[in-house]
């Protein structure tokens, strides 16, 4: 599935100075079609819940497509990627870590290609997740 | 979604005149801030050339049993290692252009970062480390200003 996402109106939301003339500027991104460059191809927002050993997974991933993946995390988590390297033949895999609390949550952070799937795994019980997998 | 009484009675019952207020609800939002130690922050700017690689130095001091936020910007195509004592080895490829920064970004305890440039022409990495905290320790916070409201 591929939704679209107003990119720029959202980064100029959490960006911008809390003021009337930003928030005019915000609403003439959204209304101004011609703004091409503001739409992304996402392929999911999920929010996720797992306990410990508990699995989320995309799988079936298209391997040559770019992909950038953003991760909130309260709790700990752990995010296996199985993909090749950069000869394109070579299995590699990624284990990225990341955890954080509700004051802070753990940002987790990935710009990469070459991917066939990404699975989270619930590393405590009651691990809250926001995902925005996008791909370019 | 929260289904209150209140909203119980107004969507669900229907009756105006069953229609009950809830209790004011009192709010507070702190502004909460870690406390980061400047020894416990690296930033490191690196040229890497074509099909070498790059061990990252850790924080002075820092011992592989505490968090460390690593985030790394690049404007090209790096492969990432980092050995953790808590998982298996992680390789990932990070994927940037010159006019788009690829960004990899993990919380982990790290034994060892490597970064290493498989392509033709060299790429820059920008390293930024930061050991963290206890974050489930209040007193691993600074603590700011403190506002209090009421939702009627």
């Amino acid at each position: 599935m591929t939704t679209t996402l107003f990119a720029n109106p959202f980064s100029e939301v959490y960006t911008s100075d809390v003021s009337g003339s930003d928030s005019s500027d915000i609403i003439n991104f959204i209304f101004d079609n011609n703004d091409r460059y503001a739409v992304s191809n996402l392929a999911n927002i999920d929010t996720v819940a797992l306990d410990a050993t508990d699995t989320f997974a995309y799988s079936s991933l298209t391997q040559a497509t770019q992909r950038y993946l953003l991760v909130s995390v309260v709790g700990s988590v752990l995010v296996t990627t199985t993909a090749f390297d950069y000869d394109n033949a070579t299995p590699i895999v990624g284990n990225l870590a990341c955890q954080g609390v509700s004051a802070w949550p753990g940002m987790l952070l990935l710009s990469t290609y070459n991917v066939t799937s990404l699975t989270f795994t619930g590393v405590t019980d009651d691990t809250l997740l926001k995902i925005f997998h996008l791909e370019l | 979604m929260i289904f209150s009484r209140a909203f119980y009675h107004q969507y669900v019952n229907s009756d105006v005149d069953t229609l009950v207020d809830s209790a004011p609800t009192v709010f507070t939002v702190a502004d909460k801030s870690p406390k980061l130690l400047p020894e416990g922050m690296q930033v490191i700017t690196r040229s890497i050339a074509t099909t070498t690689s790059y061990s990252v130095p850790l924080p002075a001091g820092y011992a592989s049993t505490s968090l460390l936020q690593v985030i790394v910007r690049t404007n090209g195509v790096l492969k990432a290692t980092i050995v953790s004592p808590d998982h298996a080895n992680s390789v990932s490829l990070i994927y940037g252009t010159s006019s788009e920064a690829g960004h990899y970004s993990v919380v982990d305890t790290v034994t060892s970062l490597t970064l290493y440039n498989p392509t033709a022409s060299s790429v820059i990495a920008e390293i930024f480390l930061v050991v963290l905290p206890d974050l489930t320790d209040p007193a691993s916070y600074l603590d700011g200003e403190i506002a209090t409201g009421v939702q009627a």
